[in-house]
């Protein structure tokens, strides 16, 4: 049974030929980058972990680990895709404190302090409240309140995505669809802003 | 989508929070008309985004995540489950509808941490898809959502043919059981360790329940915090007699059943306390329901009322029934039957087993109250006490007669009964 045909008896309550799996379908069921760089080492697999969301530092799980552990789901997170198309030179090398070597997504910014902490910046430069204490494994956020405060008529959700979004994402999803058999999870446009959840 | 910002995975500055988890939470008890509003503006306006995205991706996927909303902890939730049915369930159901009319998609929602009070609220909001069930979160372990009885059990049953014309049945059944509850785990913090309010024990679990009569939600979880050991048990057998003679088609038999309760119940041990808005109104005012304010009796230490449970022994409670009866199906003619029936009953009525128990007797004298009549009267043995186990009294009077007939015309029957 192939993971599409599975994934969709599954949530039809229908039985399939085995409870499907997930890992990595969507931001909150990965791996962090450390452990994935781990597993693929242990597995004897070559190449640089990329990270797909540098908040949490989880990992963007690919398809010789998909394919190991017979994964059935991959997401299709709008917020993601365009790092996905994006070639692998625009992404960003870093070191991380454990000596691992990853890829950022493009445009992602990191400033070290005097004492070697890190801040991830703001698409405009400056500091977000995002810190990874140095030697520590992930962005802590360290400002859990932000902005001036509710103003119901300020409230202005986001309610269009762009044509070239839209393009792109129909793009993306229509290669995924044709050249895998996974299952794909669809993530974004909520209310928030049509990148984000 | 995120009603509650509290997910890391949400942009919060540009949801209804508007960066402000806190102060959303306050407007969700104190701006209710707002915060539908807003909500509702948000659902219209991801309904649009959600156009178009399906326009884009139309069925190559197979679900689509409406929302990461962080609702909990890991002790439990974090907004009390009716509130969030009152203010967010509605808002969600609207895009998840949506969704299922305009869609092949099922709604997937993420929500980290002990969430078992709101999974109800999440399928009345047509969500189908919860991601994760956090097993290591408090009433989270899987078997709980799967089996919310557990139990197990044993029947036999033997059908032996004396003659032709008659048949014997005997069975036997055991059926333990313990309901959900009782695997619920304790809250393993000891609040009054730190809150050291007189009265209640240091050593009771969870945190007191601090109760306001208006507006606010309530602080602790006593009340549904302590480990349950509830066991039932259910013994059964039976016996029939069938004959079949003539036209007649004769029944006899009797079932005996017999069942076994273990239980303890520890709830607000660590207390519960109740403030309401009197202990700070003005005493002579017009308004003196509606002036003074809840919270701020709260913040004077006005209690208006307090309560904390000592919890009885655990009690073992039993009881039985025998019952007998007869039957006789008389086949009167092709076409019609009738059924004549008499049944007895005789129940053995609980009674728990160190008679640790008492009840309300409205005419007992009560020495606390100057003789008056009403007063607890404890079962058992011993000074004082009622000399019996029974809980609910001797009626043995259950004579059950039964009559029915079936009459077969035109190929469709007529069935009527009388018991």
């Amino acid at each position: 049974m192939k993971s599409r045909e599975r994934v969709e008896r599954a949530i039809n309550f229908q039985e399939a030929d085995r409870v499907p799996i997930d890992l990595g379908g969507m931001k909150a069921s990965g791996i962090t980058v450390e452990t994935y760089h781990k597993l693929m080492l242990k597995l004897g697999l070559a190449g640089t972990p990329r990270v797909l969301d540098a908040r949490f530092m989880i990992a963007l799980v690919e398809e010789p680990v998909l394919k190991r552990f017979g994964v059935d789901v991959m997401p299709l997170d709008i917020s993601v895709i365009p790092a996905l198309v994006s070639p692998e030179n625009q992404w960003v090398p870093r070191r991380l404190f454990s000596g691992t070597d990853v890829l950022f997504p493009p445009g992602t910014r990191i400033k070290e302090d005097a004492d070697g902490n890190w801040a991830l910046l703001n698409e405009d430069g400056t500091p977000s409240s995002l810190r990874m204490p140095k030697n520590g494994y992930y962005f802590d956020d360290i400002s859990f309140n932000r902005g001036e405060g509710i103003n119901p008529a300020k409230f202005k959700p986001v309610d269009n995505i762009p044509d070239e979004a839209l393009k792109q994402i129909d793009k993306y999803s229509s290669e995924l669809y044709s050249s895998t058999d996974y299952a794909l999870l669809g993530w974004g446009g909520g209310c928030a802003s049509w990148g984000s959840a | 989508m995120c009603f509650l910002g509290l997910s890391l995975i949400t942009d919060r500055r540009s949801n209804v929070t508007m960066g402000m988890p806190d102060e959303w939470m306050m407007m969700l008890l104190t701006e209710r008309e707002t915060c539908h509003e807003m909500m509702d503006r948000s659902v219209e306006a991801s309904i649009k985004c959600l156009t178009l995205l399906h326009q884009a991706v139309g069925d190559r996927c197979f679900a689509w995540g409406i929302a990461s909303d962080d609702n909990r902890t890991q002790h439990g939730e974090f907004i009390n489950p009716s509130l969030w049915a009152e203010m967010i369930e509605p808002h969600y159901q609207k895009l998840c509808r949506w969704i299922h009319a305009n869609t092949h998609w099922k709604t997937f929602l993420h929500c980290c941490g002990s969430i078992y009070h709101l999974i109800p609220h999440f399928i009345e909001a047509c969500v189908d898809i919860l991601n994760p069930v956090q097993t290591s979160a408090a009433h989270m372990d899987p078997a709980l959502h799967q089996a919310p009885t557990s139990g197990g059990g044993v029947r036999i049953n033997y059908q032996y043919t004396i003659t032709r014309t008659v048949l014997n049945h005997i069975g036997f059944g055991y059926t333990p059981s313990s309901p959900t509850w009782a695997a619920w785990p304790a809250d393993s913090r000891k609040g009054n360790q730190i809150l050291q309010i007189p009265g209640i024990p240091l050593d009771a679990p969870a945190f007191p329940r601090i109760n306001f009569g208006q507006l606010y939600e309530q602080y602790g979880n006593s009340p549904y915090q302590d480990y349950y050991p509830q066991y039932f048990q259910n013994w059964a057998a039976v016996e029939d007699l069938s004959w079949v003679t003539g036209r007649h088609q004769l029944k006899f038999g009797f079932s005996f059943r017999h069942r076994e309760i273990t239980a303890f119940d520890a709830d607000t041990k660590a207390g519960a306390f109740n403030f309401d808005s009197n202990s700070t109104s003005q005493p002579d005012s017009s308004n003196f329901a509606t002036d003074g304010n809840a919270f701020a009796s709260f913040l004077f230490g006005q209690v208006l009322s307090a309560t904390r449970t000592i919890p009885e022994p655990v009690n073992h409670i039993h009881d039985a029934l025998w019952a007998f009866y007869g039957e006789d199906v008389i086949k009167v003619s092709p076409k019609l039957t009738l059924t004549l029936g008499l049944r007895y009953e005789i129940p053995w009525y609980p009674e728990e087993t160190k008679g640790i128990m008492s009840l309300f007797n409205p005419t007992l004298p009560n020495p606390g109250a100057g003789e008056l009549p009403g007063a607890l009267e404890f079962l058992g043995d011993g000074p004082g006490r009622t000399g019996t186990f029974n809980l609910l009294g001797t009626y043995h009077g259950t004579v059950a007669p039964r009559v029915g007939f079936a009459y077969a015309f035109d190929q469709k029957t007529v069935e009527g009964d009388h018991r």
